[in-house]
């Protein structure tokens, strides 16, 4: 899942024609089994939504990424919940 | 709206349905009620569709008499993988849409899109295959 997201990240940054993103470092986030998976389940929900949103906006040549984005997100939270 | 990309939508539920025929005679229990409700889901997609092409003028993809299914399907086991393959398949379909369409259009090749992909992944958690999520759903 985390590939995954590096992957969107980098394709979407490609198609924007913008530098790769850097991934952050998870250091301040929680520690515990079940406050991590809460806390996936938090950030891939914020991250459906807003994929979802963006999709319908984007422009033609964005749509089937960004879908993508989406499906994909909402399959993580199948698995994660 | 592109009545060309919503008709291969549209083809791919017909598949989809009719995939969903075979796999189901071969599957109980759980995995029965979960194609149940898949077949009930393409089904509502394919008449929403339709229902789309036809407002806009457009002709209608009929039904084949059946379709090549992309896993031969021999027990359980492959009934599932089948069932993972239909919605990759329309997935797939319904992303191609995505380019195609605009506002209520493009909502429901979304919501569709995301629905198919979603379903397959839980066809591949019953079938136990793996990875269980995919990067690009719609095109394994």
């Amino acid at each position: 899942m985390r590939d995954a997201h590096r992957t969107h990240a980098e394709a979407l940054a490609q198609a924007l024609a913008q530098p790769a993103p850097t991934p952050g470092t998870s250091s301040d986030g929680p520690t515990d089994p079940p406050a991590v998976l809460a806390a996936l389940i938090e950030a891939e929900t914020s991250g459906l939504e807003a994929a979802r949103t963006a999709c319908l906006a984007a422009p033609a040549r964005l749509a089937g990424l960004i879908g993508s984005m989406a499906a994909a997100r909402a399959c993580h939270l199948e698995v994660l919940s | 709206m592109s009545v060309e990309a919503l008709s291969a939508a549209l083809a791919a539920e017909h598949a989809a349905i009719f995939g969903y025929g075979v796999a189901g005679a071969y599957l109980t229990g759980e995995a029965r009620a979960l194609a149940r409700q898949a077949e009930t889901e393409h089904r509502d997609r394919r008449d929403a569709v339709a229902l789309r092409i036809e407002s806009a003028g457009g002709q209608l993809v009929a039904a084949a008499p059946a379709y090549a299914l992309p896993v031969p399907v021999t027990d359980a086991a492959s009934a599932m993988r089948l069932a993972a393959a239909l919605e990759e398949a329309t997935a797939g379909a319904w992303r191609e849409a995505l380019a195609a369409t605009v506002d209520e259009e493009r909502q429901l090749a979304l919501d569709a899109f995301i629905a198919c992909a979603v379903m397959a992944t839980r066809w591949r958690e019953a079938a136990n295959i793996t990875p269980l999520t995919v990067t690009y759903p719609g095109t394994t």
